[in-house]
C-alpha cells in the first residue's frame, strides 16, 4: 500500500485556500471575520512553513514530521502548512484508529522507499515519514524529542485537561508562534549526533577556565535557582545543579534547542515559562535567558515565576565577577575560534571521533574535516555512527568493541567500563 | 550609591526609572515597537515573543531623563495569565493594536479594561495603532499597483510558491510597493477617528505608529514621559530607597555606579507576588 505517492495527495483547499498565517482577506468581498483566526500568527515562519504540499519539492523531502490529534486535527508539519494536509492526516488517523480499535498499536509501515513511523502519546499522534536509511528505532527516538518539545510549550497536564473536556480541540491555538522551535529541533535531530547519543555536547575549554566559570556560576546558588547553565548554541559550557536533582540530557536538549531557536533571545533579558518533561511533565519552570556575550548564554531556571529580579541580579553578579577576572573575554575568544580537529589528538589517520562520558552524560566530538565537508557526507557518516551506537548499547546483545569497514573508512566503537568511547574513523 | 534626600539638587541629571509594560494581541508589533524605540532597528518576520522580554531605554526630556524599564509581553493567549505579573506596579502601559485588524482593537480594549481594574490607580495608558506602513497611501498606491501588474506578474507568483503565499495571485489588488518587495498593502480596519474616540472615552493617550518606518514611535514614549507624575515616582522611590525597603516601586540610584541596571525593576517584579495564576496557561 502506498499512500505517500504524489498521486494520492488531495489538497481540498487548492482553490479557495485561506492561508492561516496571514490575516489578509484573499477576497475582500468576503466578510473578514470568516477568514480571521486571531490566535494564529502571520509571518512567523518562513522556514519552509509555506511550502505547497502538492508540490514535488514537498514530496521529495527526505523526512517529514507530522503531529496530529487523535481526532485527526492537524497540529504541526515540518514542511508546508498542516491545515492543507487534512486528507493525508485524516488517512493516517484512520489507519491508526483502526489498529487501536483492536487494542493494538501500529508502530510503523514500510512502503516502497518510504518508512512511516508512529508514536502515539495520549491525544497526540506523532508521525515521521522518512526516505532515509535511518532505522525505525532512531525515528521513534526523534519523535520522542518532538513530543518533548511540544510538552515544553504545552505541559502534559494542560494537554490532558484540554482534551478531556474538548476532544476536538485545535492545539495549534496553543503552540502557534512556536513552530520555529519545532523546526529548529527537527533540523538538529538529523544533523546533530547529541540527540541519538542522549548526551549533551560540551565545549572544549582549558580546565582552569572551566573551573573559574563554575566558581562564578556558584553565585547563582540560591533557594530560588534550580539549575544554572552556561551554554553556547546547543553546547554546554558549565552547569550548576543541586546534588539531588538531576538535569536529564533530554531536558537539557529541549532547553538549549528552545533558546537557540529564537534569535530574539540574544537581545535583552527574557523570562519564559518552560516545561521540562523528564523533570516534571505536569508543570512549568521559569527560565531567565540572557546572552552575557555574543556567544555565551546564561540560563537560570526557577520554580517561582516571581523571581525575575533575583535572576537578573545574579546575572549582574556573575557578569561582574567574570569581567573582573577577564574570563568572560577569554571565553568569548575561545568560542570564536574554530572547533578542534582530530589532528589535535595526535593520532595519525584519525578522521573524526566522538567520546561520550557515561558518568556525565556529556560528549565531545572533533570537527568534521576532510573528507566530510559536505552536509551529505556528514550525514552519511552519522548514519554509520548511529548503527555503531545502536549495536554498542543494545541491551540484549551488548557489544564491547564494534568494527566496521567500508571502501574508504573504518569505524571503530569501543565501550569501556567507565566510559564510552566510540566512533574512530580511519 | 545609595539613595539620599540630598540628590534632589541633582534631580535633573539622575534618570527617573519608569516601569512600562506593553500589552496587546499577538503579532500587532509590540516587540517591533520596542526594538524601534530602543535600537532604532526593524526586523521583518520577527519571531513572536515567548514569555516576556525586558529592555531598558533612556528617554531625554527638556528637564529630566527618564529611564524606561520595558516589559515586552507575549501576545499569545497562553501567556495571558502571566500578564498581571508585568503590569502590576507599572507606571505606564502601552496597549497596541494593528490598524489593519479590527479584532486586535477589541483585544486592546479588554486589556485596557483589565488595566483600569487591576493595575496601578494612576497608570498612564497609551493606545497605539501600529502598522501604518501597511495601509496604502491613498494616492500613490494605485499607480504602483498598476505598474507592478504590467511588469512582473509572474515574479509575484513564483515568490509566493517559494516561501510567501501572502503574495499568492489573489492578492494582486494589494501588490508591492516600488522599492520593497515585501510590502503588501492592506485595507485599514480601524480608522483614526474610531481609535481616537475610544481613547478619549476611556481616558487614554492615542497614537498611530509604524515600527517599520519609525513613524510616531518616539512620540509615544515622549508623550508618556511628559504625562507621568515623575515627581511622585521620584519621591516614592527615594522614600523606598532611603528606608531600605523593597516595596515595589522604582529605585533610582543603584543604576549608574554599581551596574545593577535592573535592580529598580527587580524590586517591582519582586513585589508582584500575585497569587492564583498557576503557570503559563
Amino acid at each position: 500500500m502506498s499512500i505517500f505517492s504524489k498521486g494520492h495527495f488531495v489538497t481540498p483547499f487548492n482553490n479557495q485556500y485561506v492561508n492561516k498565517r496571514t490575516f489578509i482577506p484573499r477576497d475582500e468581498r468576503c466578510p473578514p471575520t470568516n477568514l480571521f483566526q486571531p490566535s494564529i500568527l502571520p509571518g512567523t515562519r518562513n522556514n519552509f512553513g509555506h511550502e505547497d504540499p502538492s508540490s514535488s519539492t514537498w514530496c521529495r523531502r527526505p523526512k517529514h514530521f507530522f503531529v496530529l490529534s487523535n481526532a485527526g486535527k492537524p497540529i504541526y508539519s515540518r514542511y508546508g502548512d498542516e491545515s492543507r494536509m487534512s486528507s493525508l492526516l485524516g488517512v493516517l488517523q484512520a489507519i491508526l484508529s483502526l489498529v487501536s480499535d483492536d487494542n493494538d498499536t501500529l508502530q510503523s509501515i514500510v512502503t516502497g522507499h518510504h518508512k512511516f513511523v508512529f508514536l502515539l502519546k495520549g491525544p497526540l499522534y506523532l508521525v515521521a515519514v522518512a526516505q532515509t536509511d535511518e532505522p525505525e528505532r532512531q525515528l521513534q527516538c526523534q519523535l520522542g524529542y518532538v513530543y518533548d518539545q511540544i510538552l515544553s510549550i504545552v505541559s502534559l497536564g494542560q494537554i490532558r485537561r484540554i482534551f478531556e473536556s474538548r476532544h476536538n480541540f485545535d492545539l495549534r491555538k496553543l503552540i502557534t508562534g512556536t513552530e520555529g522551535m519545532l523546526d529548529h529541533l527537527i533540523d538538529h535531530l538529523s544533523n546533530n549526533f547529541s540527540f541519538a547519543l542522549g548526551s549533551v555536547e560540551s565545549v572544549r575549554l582549558p580546565v582552569p577556565l572551566r573551573q573559574r566559570l563554575g566558581i562564578a556560576l556558584k553565585l547563582a546558588k540560591s533557594t530560588n535557582v534550580l539549575y544554572a547553565v552556561l551554554a553556547t548554541g546547543m553546547k554546554l559550557i558549565t552547569l550548576l545543579r543541586p546534588k539531588t536533582v538531576t538535569l536529564y540530557a533530554s531536558d537539557l536538549h529541549i532547553l538549549l534547542s528552545t533558546v537557540d531557536s529564537f534569535s530574539s533571545f540574544k537581545i535583552g533579558e527574557h523570562w519564559i515559562p518552560i516545561c521540562l518533561p523528564k523533570f516534571n511533565a505536569e508543570g512549568f519552570l521559569h527560565v531567565y535567558i540572557c546572552y552575557i556575550t555574543s556567544h555565551t548564554c546564561l540560563l537560570l531556571l526557577s520554580t517561582d515565576k516571581n523571581r525575575f529580579a533575583e535572576m537578573s541580579e545574579i546575572k549582574t553578579n556573575v557578569v561582574d565577577k567574570l569581567t573582573r577576572t577577564g574570563d568572560l573575554q577569554k571565553l568569548d575568544q575561545l568560542l570564536d575560534e574554530s572547533p578542534y580537529t582530530s589532528a589535535d589528538t595526535g593520532i595519525p589517520a584519525l578522521r573524526q571521533f566522538y567520546y561520550r562520558s557515561h558518568k556525565y552524560t556529556q560528549h565531545t566530538g572533533s570537527y568534521f574535516g576532510e573528507p566530510y565537508v559536505k552536509l551529505q557526507e556528514q550525514q552519511s557518516l552519522l548514519e554509520k555512527y548511529h548503527l555503531a551506537w545502536s549495536c554498542l548499547r543494545d541491551k540484549n546483545q551488548p557489544i564491547r568493541i564494534y568494527h566496521q569497514t567500508t571502501a574508504t573508512e573504518a569505524i571503530i566503537g569501543w565501550w569501556k567500563k567507565v566510559d564510552h568511547t566510540r566512533g574512530a574513523i580511519y | 550609591m545609595s539613595a539620599s534626600p540630598e540628590t534632589s539638587a541633582t534631580l535633573t541629571a539622575k534618570p527617573i526609572q519608569v516601569k512600562l509594560v506593553l500589552l496587546g494581541e499577538a503579532a500587532v508589533g509590540k516587540s517591533s515597537l520596542v526594538l524601534r524605540f530602543s535600537s532604532n532597528e526593524f526586523q521583518d518576520n520577527k519571531e513572536p515573543t515567548i514569555g516576556a522580554a525586558f529592555v531598558t531605554q533612556k528617554c531625554r526630556l527638556e528637564d529630566k531623563v527618564i529611564k524606561f524599564e520595558i516589559w515586552d509581553t507575549a501576545g499569545q493567549e497562553r501567556f495571558y495569565s502571566l500578564a498581571p505579573m508585568y503590569y502590576r506596579n507599572a507606571h505606564a502601559a502601552v496597549v497596541v493594536f494593528d490598524v489593519t485588524r479590527a479584532s486586535s482593537l477589541e483585544r486592546a480594549k479588554s486589556w485596557v479594561k483589565e488595566l483600569q481594574r487591576q493595575a496601578n490607580l494612576n497608570v498612564v495608558i497609551a493606545l497605539v495603532g501600529n502598522k501604518l506602513d501597511l495601509v496604502r497611501p491613498s494616492s500613490t498606491g494605485v499607480e504602483t499597483a498598476g505598474e507592478e501588474e504590467v511588469t512582473s506578474p509572474e515574479q509575484g507568483e513564483t515568490e509566493a510558491e517559494d516561501m510567501n503565499p501572502d503574495k499568492s495571485p489573489s492578492s494582486e489588488s494589494g501588490s508591492e510597493g516600488a522599492e520593497s518587495a515585501n510590502v503588501e498593502y492592506r485595507p485599514r480596519q480601524v480608522t483614526t477617528e474610531e481609535g481616537e474616540a475610544y481613547a478619549a472615552e476611556a481616558g487614554l493617550l492615542y497614537f498611530e505608529t509604524s515600527a517599520k518606518t519609525g513613524e510616531g514611535v518616539q512620540q509615544v514614549f515622549i508623550e508618556i514621559a511628559k504625562k507621568l507624575p515623575t515627581d511622585q515616582i521620584l519621591s516614592k522611590s527615594q522614600r523606598t530607597a532611603s528606608a531600605g525597603l523593597n516595596s515595589g516601586s522604582v529605585n533610582v540610584n543603584l543604576v549608574n555606579e554599581s551596574g545593577f541596571g535592573r535592580s529598580g525593576q527587580g524590586n517591582t517584579a519582586d513585589g508582584t507576588a500575585n497569587a492564583g495564576n498557576g503557570c503559563a496557561c
